[in-house]
């Protein structure tokens, strides 16, 4: 079942060759993940609502995998919402595309909406919050000044008390 | 809903690279034709006897494209049919259900199934991983498979104590079989007295999830080769018969994947079809192993289970008094499982071939004392997909 390659190569044939990838990537959203980021420009988000089952789905998608029918009906959530489960990060693990480290520890909160009923959003929570972080607790969006209609025209999410 | 085979198909070959963190000897088809070289020498055959190849890897760990073709030397699929299957973590075993239902249909009577990882080559597992993310809205979050949101939901079960407890002791137990496996990668030698120092020491990576908690990242392949019932018994003294499999899928994004929308986990539905299907009222009676796809000790006591559809506490009672242990009622991963060994394409073949290894009393030092009769084996892969195979030594279900 398990042989050892018995052949000794000798140490300077045995080259490992770094190479580092740089890739440029442009990503279409689609008319459905389209209106959605435009939300994001305008404070706003978007899901759309499930004809047959009703749930609503944050980020949307223009089909409910569930009941597998058309979901193109777009209802506006939150802006807040509650912490279902969450993640610190103390391992700064790098962007696959850029190779950039983040600094840690830095927090991923999951996100009930309100007005959403079971779907869940995920965003970054303001580092200072991190310590009260908990399951249940409520929390409202911080805007970036500038918004492009991109993820990042939302910062994070800071708890609301 | 039931699901008949057109004929039954065994395993007849299995062959196997030791896994390891790096792999600097050999490239990867050579890596590739050490485990293909030991399946065929398994089985007894030669490489004309094979009908079709199927091969599978996760890409972005590599980052090489089509590599089934560039492997043709290492894998001797020159001038035959051939399939390329990658399902993220889940491919080994998928690879394995496919050469299954290819048998089975009658379209070949001989396949062969190669899966591998060398995941020393691109050096960031976890920057792959995230790779799997929305890159419009996730991807600047994701961080691979480390997550801690399965710790947190035990901690508020079971209280902060026993499910840190229970967690640590699934993994030194995992070490302690990995210890006897002289193909498991890490070996770390822990004893039960050390669970404390390492809640309170193990570097921590994301919340509750500490660096002993996790899986490894390993080099490694693994070759399966199965056959007709009419093929198996001619060529092969023990074959291995794959009974049945299933393969359920999960919720549409990561967020809702880490925490559940549905009432069950994907875990749970795939037991409860297949065992259903098949006619198995208790599955921790039924089964004399469990080849677990655990990437991290915390999902490894919140699956156990959903896999043996148990309720409230049942799984972590069985943790803590030894029932998932070598000599216990269901020994659960002799190989060591994931936590010890990972070369992910690989890994998920490495399910049902230890289970097979187990039943044919070929596993060497893990060996269980018992007679394996009824195996299970489970694949895992990002968005929570499972894969689970039922395997047995007798053909007579």
């Amino acid at each position: 079942m398990m042989t050892k390659d018995k052949r000794n190569a000798p140490a300077e044939e045995l080259i490992s060759i770094q190479v580092v990838n740089a890739i440029d990537c442009a990503f279409p959203t689609g008319s459905i993940m389209g209106k959605w980021f435009r939300g994001l420009k305008e404070k706003k988000f978007y899901a759309t609502r499930c004809p047959s089952c009703g749930r609503t789905m944050t980020p949307p998608r223009g089909c409910c995998a569930l009941c597998v029918v058309r979901s193109e009906e777009f209802v506006e959530v939150g802006p807040k919402g509650t912490v279902e489960n969450y993640d610190i990060a103390y391992y700064a693990s790098p962007d696959p595309l850029t190779g950039k480290v983040r600094s840690t520890p830095y927090a991923a909160v999951f996100v009930r909406m309100d007005g959403s009923d079971r779907d869940i959003f995920t965003h970054a929570i303001r580092d200072e919050d991190i310590p009260r972080l908990k399951r249940g607790v409520r929390v409202r969006p911080v805007w970036n000044e500038v918004r492009t209609g991109s993820i990042e025209d939302m910062l994070y999410f800071e708890i609301d008390a | 809903m039931t699901k008949k085979k057109n004929r039954n198909v065994g395993i007849i070959g299995i062959g196997m690279t030791e896994i390891s963190s790096h792999k600097e000897n050999q490239n990867q088809p050579e890596m590739i034709n050490e485990a293909v070289r030991a399946a065929i020498a398994d089985a007894g055959i030669t490489l004309s006897d094979i009908d079709c190849v199927v091969h599978g890897n996760m890409e972005l760990f590599e980052m090489i494209h089509q590599p089934d073709l560039w492997h043709m030397i290492g894998t001797g699929a020159l001038g035959k049919p051939g399939f390329r299957i990658t399902t993220g973590g889940t491919t080994g075993m998928t690879l394995v259900a496919a050469a299954d239902n290819l048998v089975a249909s009658g379209m070949y009577d001989v396949v062969m199934a190669i899966g591998f990882n060398k995941l020393q080559e691109a050096g960031s597992t976890t920057g792959g991983i995230t790779n799997m993310a929305d890159p419009l809205w996730y991807r600047h979050l994701q961080t691979g498979a480390l997550t801690s949101t399965s710790a947190n939901l035990s901690i508020e079960e079971f209280g902060e104590a026993r499910a840190r407890k229970a967690a640590m002791k699934h993994r030194i137990m995992m070490d302690k079989h990995a210890s006897l496996n002289e193909r498991a990668h890490r070996r770390f030698g822990l004893e039960y007295d050390q669970m404390e120092d390492l809640m309170k020491n193990s570097p921590p990576l994301i919340g509750e999830l500490r660096l002993i908690h996790m899986c490894s990242q390993s080099d490694g392949a693994c070759v399966m080769i199965l056959a007709s019932e009419k093929k198996a018994k001619k060529i092969c003294k023990k074959p291995v018969w794959i009974r049945d499999h299933i393969a359920v899928h999960r919720e549409e994004t990561a967020s809702n994947a880490y925490f559940p929308i549905l009432s069950e986990t994907s875990q749970r539905v795939a037991a409860r079809k297949l065992f259903t299907r098949n006619g198995i009222d208790n599955p921790v009676e039924y089964f004399d192993v469990f080849e677990m796809y655990d990437p991290s000790a915390w999902w490894g006591i919140e699956w156990l289970r959903d896999f043996f559809l148990l309720e409230g506490d049942e799984a972590i009672k069985m943790v803590e008094e030894g029932d998932w242990d070598l000599d216990g009622k269901v020994p659960v991963n002799p190989s060591g499982g994931v936590t010890a060994s990972n070369p992910i394409s690989a890994t998920a073949m490495l399910k049902p071939a230890e289970v097979a290894l187990q039943m044919r009393g070929d596993a060497g030092r893990h060996q269980l004392k018992r007679e394996v009769r009824h195996g299970l084996a489970s694949g895992f892969g990002g968005v929570m997909w499972t894969e689970l195979m039922i395997l047995e030594k007798d053909l007579n279900w």
